[in-house]
């Protein structure tokens, strides 16, 4: 009896000297970083590649603890987003909202300035533009649509230029203000859609908008000529950036306020500039959807593109071209969750969560572009 | 007067949400970490909360849970900021998108669910015999008597205990402080998780006591206006008492204006929150000096960067 005593007390002590042992092993690890002196685009994009990998992981035990096969619901997203004409034509419907927000809160950034409002400009730029279809005279086509695209960005600037006034005169926190004022701005919407704008049958939309306001389509699917549109501001705003005296001086405020400052750059205007430009941007894709593909304003014209846009914006960076190509990436995955949603009756959000992975996956991974992460015991 | 009372009352119990996240909040970023993931977290609290309510109609788990989960968005947060040097500000934003959609994949389940147990009101014998003040604060459920007491106790920590000292002086200056022998990198992380765990209990008392259902996105950014609320309290846990139940008190007036035949389109009273909000910012950065700002809030500290 006695035996069996000191031979469990001695095998207990054996499997705590053991996890004690393990728990001494990872306490003396250390992480140790060297910077990099110079990070190859290659390696960058290897690293890139490996964390989109890795939030796909992540998003496929998400997936799987629905009880659904997270490689069928890969391939899923795969061929529902790039299988067929049809599929890639609804995938660059979506790309183009994201192009547009993209741009909006990356030209806000590329100033250090958070614009997590895009939201709330995409819905005020929207609800000013089909004002105008509602209350204003019905135009020719070119001249209507010019209205309505002015409206949307100008309804957009007027939403983003609230937060810029308060930033620059109150030193408010934008990311909060530009954040609050999407509830305001849906609320807004909200007003028009169960009040003076609700449909006959008393549902929450406009009636359709007149032919003259709708966008042309080119040809492929429902894809509008919202894209062109995005795709000429995409040059143009590359042409502004990169070289012109003001994109200069952009660039030079984002990367040193203080620099900024003894160049003599007004950078109280400088903020203004950009805030009123991002806004713009993010009402003309409120434009576009109500134009070019929903054909009349309702509550779901954005499924969270704002967001998402913040999304495009930090993984392209400043780079408008790069905007384009994180946009699409997007857009299938957005394009992929519908179908998943359809097919295997996974909730909507699942779209959300993969998005925030990716999110964290990008994020995480900058520390392995800038340093070498090494694990090396002891102190 | 009863309609003041009525609303009076639902202040403190409407403020009480917001006032556990503030002083979940307030503890994090006391310590220089900014999370902006508050929105994420109380959604995940609240959905978790209901859900164990729900199926093990057991309170004291639901809250547990909700605390747990809480913690768990907190630690993943310090993670991606500390260890892994992240931008506070995206993470805080990824944080939020991903409670935002975990809380609505898993939630789908719980949709139109009704809980059979909930907090009840347990008036306090004697005190709610006083006029008035007895009604509108003493008859009220346990959680909320609990968020009375708690920015008395953190409060107390971190003025006069050694523990609240560390916290201020990572939040202020990390690099001063691992010279006197604080351990930031650990403080941080506690921070991180500890505020995680109220703005997950705010959370399910909102789903479980408050509203007694879930809801998708059911936070409808209350999670953006704790943020600014903290600001307004000055880092102050104190102040956070006058901020959470001020901000319950106008949220239930602007919501009652059709009470007092004040002629407003009632759907557009659901903005009432976040304006009230953008006007308590603009008020204090007009009037008030924002001293507790810790210096550190929001940039990556570098422990190897020392030498």
């Amino acid at each position: 009896m006695l035996k069996i005593k000191t031979l469990i007390v001695g095998l207990l002590k054996k499997i705590a000297h053991f996890f004690h042992n393990i728990y001494c092993y990872f306490k003396s690890l250390r992480i140790k970083l060297e910077q990099k002196e110079r990070v190859s685009k290659r390696e960058e994009l290897i690293i890139t590649l490996s964390a989109i990998g890795i939030a796909f992981v992540l998003s496929g035990i998400f997936i799987a603890l629905n009880g659904v096969n997270p490689f069928v619901a890969l391939w899923k997203v795969i061929v529902s987003a790039l299988g067929s004409p049809y599929g890639i034509s609804e995938t660059l419907v979506k790309a183009i909202p994201l192009i547009f927000t993209g741009l909006a809160v990356a030209i806000a950034l590329n100033s250090k300035l958070w614009n997590i409002g895009a939201e709330g400009q995409l819905f005020f730029g929207a609800t000013l533009a089909t004002a105008f279809i509602i209350y204003g005279p019905v135009l020719p086509k070119p001249l209507e649509i010019t209205v309505l695209i002015a409206l949307g960005a100008i309804g957009g600037a007027l939403w983003a230029g609230i937060p810029a006034i308060l930033k620059i005169k109150f030193k408010m926190n934008e990311v909060i203000s530009t954040l609050l004022l999407n509830y305001v701005a849906i609320n807004i919407a909200d007003y028009f859609l169960f009040g003076p704008w609700k449909g006959k049958d008393n549902f929450p939309y406009t009636p359709e908008f007149p032919p003259e306001a709708k966008f042309s389509r080119i040809g492929f699917g429902r894809v509008h000529a919202g894209l062109i549109l995005a795709l000429v501001l995409v040059v143009l705003l590359y042409i502004l950036i990169y070289h012109t005296k003001t994109g200069y001086k952009l660039r030079m405020t984002g990367s040193s306020l203080k620099a900024a400052k003894y160049a003599g750059i007004n950078i109280k205007k400088m903020m203004f500039m950009v805030f009123l430009l991002s806004g713009a941007l993010a009402g003309l894709a409120g434009v576009s959807q109500i134009c070019g593909i929903e054909y009349k304003l309702h509550q779901h014209i954005s499924t969270g593109y704002g967001y998402t846009g913040i999304i495009v914006a930090w993984l392209a960076r400043t780079n408008p071209f790069i905007i384009v190509i994180f946009a699409i990436f997007l857009s299938i995955l957005l394009k992929g969750a519908d179908s998943l949603q359809i097919a295997m009756r996974l909730p909507a959000s699942v779209g959300v969560v993969m998005q925030a992975l990716i999110l964290f996956a990008i994020l995480g991974s900058e520390l392995f572009k800038n340093y070498n992460v090494k694990l090396i015991r002891g102190k | 007067m009863t309609d003041i009372i009525t609303i009076l009352y639902a202040a403190i119990a409407s403020g009480t949400i917001i006032l556990y996240a503030t002083i979940g909040e307030i503890i994090t970023e006391r310590s220089g970490i900014l999370n902006l993931g508050v929105e994420g977290i109380m959604l995940m609290g609240a959905f978790f909360g209901f859900y164990l309510a729900y199926s093990t109609e057991s309170l004291l788990l639901a809250i547990i849970g909700a605390a747990v989960i809480g913690g768990l968005m907190g630690l993943i947060h310090a993670f991606m900021t500390i260890t892994l040097q992240a931008n506070q500000v995206v993470s805080g934003l990824a944080l939020t998108m991903f409670g935002t959609g975990a809380s609505a994949f898993f939630g789908v389940s719980m949709v139109g669910k009704t809980l059979k147990t909930s907090f009840e009101a347990i008036p306090i014998p004697l005190l709610n015999k006083i006029p008035v003040l007895g009604e509108i604060l003493f008859d009220h459920n346990i959680l909320v008597y609990f968020a009375f007491v708690l920015p008395v106790i953190v409060w107390f920590v971190f003025n006069r205990t050694k523990w609240g000292l560390a916290l201020r002086s990572s939040g202020e200056e990390p690099l001063s402080s691992e010279i006197m022998g604080i351990k930031v990198i650990k403080i941080r992380y506690i921070a991180t998780i500890v505020g995680g765990v109220f703005i997950g209990i705010s959370g399910a008392y909102l789903s479980v006591a408050y509203s007694k259902l879930w809801v998708e996105g059911m936070t409808a950014g209350k999670g953006w206006i704790t943020i600014a609320l903290v600001i307004f309290a000055n880092w102050n846990p104190l102040i956070a008492y006058g901020g959470a139940y001020l901000f319950g008190g106008l949220t239930q007036l602007g919501l009652n204006l059709q009470k007092f035949n004040i002629p407003f389109p009632i759907i557009l009273l659901k903005s009432t929150p976040y304006v009230f909000t953008l006007l308590f910012l603009l008020f204090i950065s007009i009037k008030g000096k924002r001293s507790n700002l810790p210096k550190a809030l929001g940039e990556s500290y570098f422990r190897e960067s020392r030498g």
